[in-house]
């Protein structure tokens, strides 16, 4: 398994492999002496659960519980190659492909996890509009300090996997690149239907971010922990700031057990984090400055357990938030987010990586959702205008990590459920399987 | 990032080895050319003081994007402070900075600095990116208000800045609203050599001076506005007062278009320079009600802090409370100033 267990060189090398992509990133990792036994899947994919964002299962937990995210991943933006609806022959092909990727790798973070989501710009494709139920508005730019490229392909493909060879062997197997995928025989691809117009790539894990530190945005001196799963030194995706599976499906209609799929492209900007700021301010800004003050983050903030410390902090409401930045002058990253949590806890499931697209520290935020208005309350209350308008606490400067990062891309996808992944209409379409 | 609005701006781009002696030549001895700063002096006073030292700057470009004006101006890497809610830490020049940014940006119909803002700062050569972030809110004895930070460039070579200004946050008044709703994009092109710096002075101040309480005075000849705090306050006055040195000034003053409504207006400003102090969170008690109040801009008072109050008959003193230091960043001289939280009162004069 591609964990801590295998050595230093060969995980940055993994990840490099995926971020170069094709036959090339592919014949690397294969020709190389350690290539894993991927497990193939199942010849019943039918026996998938109906969710496509169904991971958690079959993700692996850490020590307090946290699920441990796949460690390597590709985005494939895709744009189908014809004007109009789908026809049913394309929708045929995509089922197919799809079906054949599920035989080749087990469902599982040692096989391949993937999901499929559709933009509001396919379904203006058709004459009929989504059930109301369904909040998918076009993307735009959420703070008034960001100017996001809005991102309209067709779809979107995410590939995960503890394994770099699976994540880029389903790739150049969906492509039609290869005949074969894990050693099984693709039954169809997703060429002559769709064309890829964009390829993001990504990790997260332990020691993943250290491994490639040597990328703009990451001064060389950063003294990040080496075992840090992210570029700016600390853990997310603390079970208790998770929303469940559960609470991101959709519960009713034609695309019951779906959700909805936020994708936001941010490139950050590190020198000054790990350049100038102390480590009290870095982890004030990332959690808040009542934890940075009693000392109770260490290196990663692993020691945080299944919470990440947030009970801890004192504001749980706008107003009490902003009495914490008037008194304090800085306000925390997490305990901006606590404000935005309602009565059944966090509204978004993070399945965000790091990035060295275009030779750049980035982050690949895609979250999870019911509605995408739940992804847009979530992140009102991380821009802080209310903060820096009425107390200390500036646009960006000291208001969490605003300062940290820009926004350069936005999309909103639907992801249907499994029987509804192919080229779906906004009404539904039958399950074929 | 609008591309098409690069074409619709007017350039005025400075290339910084054609004027350096201009900015840089400020009055004051020239005792050193060392690109290291002297030691910060010894026995500093909590309180604003005269550095060891000053250094001259010189002009990077200018740019305009409908009403907002930028200047960029560079020096030696300075040492200078974070502030992290109470907490102070020192920025050391770290061996590869090759110069200090200074960026001013305000109202060009107004003149007055535009706070409230982050501007991000993209520096480019003809390989890619070579800096890129966001500039640190700064406020300096000889600059007043501006964002700045260290940056560590390419070496010798033609290098081209991309400022995107966001929309600033601070509350509009009057016709502010109207024009500053929208971000800006600034750019400017310029040829760097490492001898730049040499050009300019570094101005030591006598012993007995440095260390000293006070201040340098601001610069004059600056492309753009320090951020100074007006003389007098429109409306009722209600008197001034300090706080760990800084001046508080408030009024309440009608607002404009509605009868029996009014807005507390509270400035403050350093002790010397006269300098509205930003990145405060001032709350006012007034009649028994507390107010947080608003950072505002408005184009005769500049940056100042505001409430808006049911109605001008205010029956007793009003109090304002500064919880926490300003979160802006120091240069030399203001570090150890401005830190302690305390209450005023302000009466009618």
């Amino acid at each position: 398994m591609a964990g801590p267990d295998i050595d230093r060189s060969r995980r940055s090398f993994l990840a490099t492999a995926v971020a170069i992509g094709g036959s090339i990133g592919l014949s690397a990792c294969l020709g190389s002496e350690s290539a894993p036994d991927i497990p193939q899947g199942t010849a019943d994919p039918a026996s998938a659960p109906e969710r496509q964002h169904a991971w958690n299962d079959v993700l692996r937990t850490d020590d307090h519980g946290n699920h441990v995210p796949p460690r390597h991943r590709v985005l494939l933006l895709l744009e189908l190659q014809q004007d109009g609806p789908p026809e049913e022959g394309a929708r045929e092909t995509i089922d197919t492909a799809l079906r054949s990727l599920e035989r080749a790798y087990e469902r599982s973070p040692a096989g391949l996890l993937f999901t499929v989501g559709y933009s509001p710009a396919y379904f203006e494709r058709f004459e009929e509009s989504l059930p109301a139920g369904i909040d998918l508005p076009d993307p735009r730019a959420l703070a008034p300090f960001e100017e996001p490229a809005l991102d309209r392909p067709d779809a979107v493909l995410h590939l995960a996997s503890d394994h770099a060879e699976a994540v880029l062997g389903a790739e150049e197997a969906l492509r039609g690149n290869e005949a074969t995928a894990n050693g099984v025989t693709m039954d169809a691809h997703l060429g002559g239907v769709f064309e890829v117009v964009e390829r993001r790539t990504g990790f997260i894990g332990e020691g993943l971010p250290q491994e490639h530190a040597d990328t703009e945005g990451i001064p060389d001196s950063a003294p990040m922990p080496e075992d840090a799963p992210m570029f700016m030194g600390f853990k997310s995706g603390f079970t208790h700031s998770q929303a469940s599976e559960d609470r991101v499906t959709i519960d009713a209609g034609p695309f019951a057990g779906g959700t909805t799929q936020q994708l936001s492209r941010l490139v950050l900007l590190l020198d000054q984090w790990y350049e100038q700021d102390s480590r009290y301010h870095r982890e004030a800004s990332m959690f808040c400055p009542h934890l940075a003050q009693q000392d109770a983050i260490e290196g990663d903030g692993s020691n945080l357990g299944d919470t990440g410390g947030v009970q801890r902090c004192p504001a749980h409401s706008d107003d009490a938030l902003a009495e914490t930045a008037t008194a304090e002058g800085i306000v925390g990253h997490s305990e901006k987010m606590l404000r935005a949590r309602d009565e059944d806890g966090p509204r978004l499931l993070r399945r965000d990586f790091n990035s060295t697209d275009d030779g750049r520290a980035g982050l690949h935020f895609l979250s999870l959702q019911k509605r995408i208005a739940d992804f847009v309350a979530v992140r009102e209350a991380m821009n802080g205008t209310d903060l820096a308008d009425s107390t200390p606490v500036g646009q960006r400067t000291n208001n969490g990590i605003l300062q940290y990062f820009d926004v350069e891309s936005r999309g909103n996808f639907l992801l249907p459920p499994r029987g509804l992944r192919a080229l779906p209409t906004p009404r539904g379409v039958p399950d074929q399987g | 990032m609008n591309r098409d609005t690069a074409t619709r701006r007017t350039y005025l781009r400075t290339a910084a080895a054609a004027s350096l002696v201009g900015l840089g030549s400020v009055a004051g001895c020239l005792e050193s050319r060392s690109p290291y700063a002297p030691p910060i002096v010894s026995n500093r006073p909590d309180a604003v003081y005269v550095p060891s030292h000053f250094e001259g700057m010189a002009p990077v470009g200018m740019d305009t994007d409908g009403p907002v004006a930028g200047a960029l101006v560079y020096s030696y890497p300075h040492r200078f402070w974070l502030v992290s809610g109470t907490d102070r830490s020192r920025v050391r020049i770290q061996p590869d900075d090759t110069l200090h940014l200074m960026l001013q940006l305000w109202d060009r119909e107004s003149g007055i600095p535009l706070s409230g803002t982050s501007p991000r700062i993209r520096i480019t050569d003809e390989d890619g990116v070579v800096a890129d972030r966001v500039f640190w809110p700064m406020l300096s004895q000889r600059m007043g208000f501006h964002y700045g930070d260290n940056v560590q460039l390419d070496g010798d070579g033609r290098y081209r800045v991309e400022v995107s200004v966001p929309p600033t946050g601070d509350h509009l008044v009057g016709d502010l609203a109207d024009r500053l709703d929208r971000g800006a994009v600034l750019e400017a092109e310029f040829d760097w050599a490492s001898t730049n710096l040499e050009e300019l002075a570094i101005n030591t101040i006598e012993d007995e001076r440095a260390g000293s309480r006070g201040a340098l005075p601001a610069m004059t000849g600056m492309p753009g506005p320090t951020g100074l705090v007006p003389e007098t306050l429109p409306g009722r006055r209600l008197g001034t007062a300090t706080i760990d040195e800084l001046g508080i000034g408030g009024s309440v003053v009608p607002t404009a278009g509605e009868a029996a409504q009014a807005a507390l207006v509270v400035t403050i400003k350093t002790p010397h320079n006269g300098f509205a102090m930003p990145m405060l969170g001032p709350v006012a008690t007034v009649d028994g009600t507390r107010h947080r109040l608003q950072a505002a801009l408005d184009p005769a008072l500049g940056m100042h802090y505001r409430a808006s109050l049911g109605s001008e008959a205010v029956a007793g003193p009003i109090e304002i409370r500064l919880p926490a230091p300003s979160q802006v960043a120091r240069h030399e001289g203001y570090e150890t100033a401005f830190m302690q939280p305390g209450t005023a009162r302000l009466t009618d004069s």
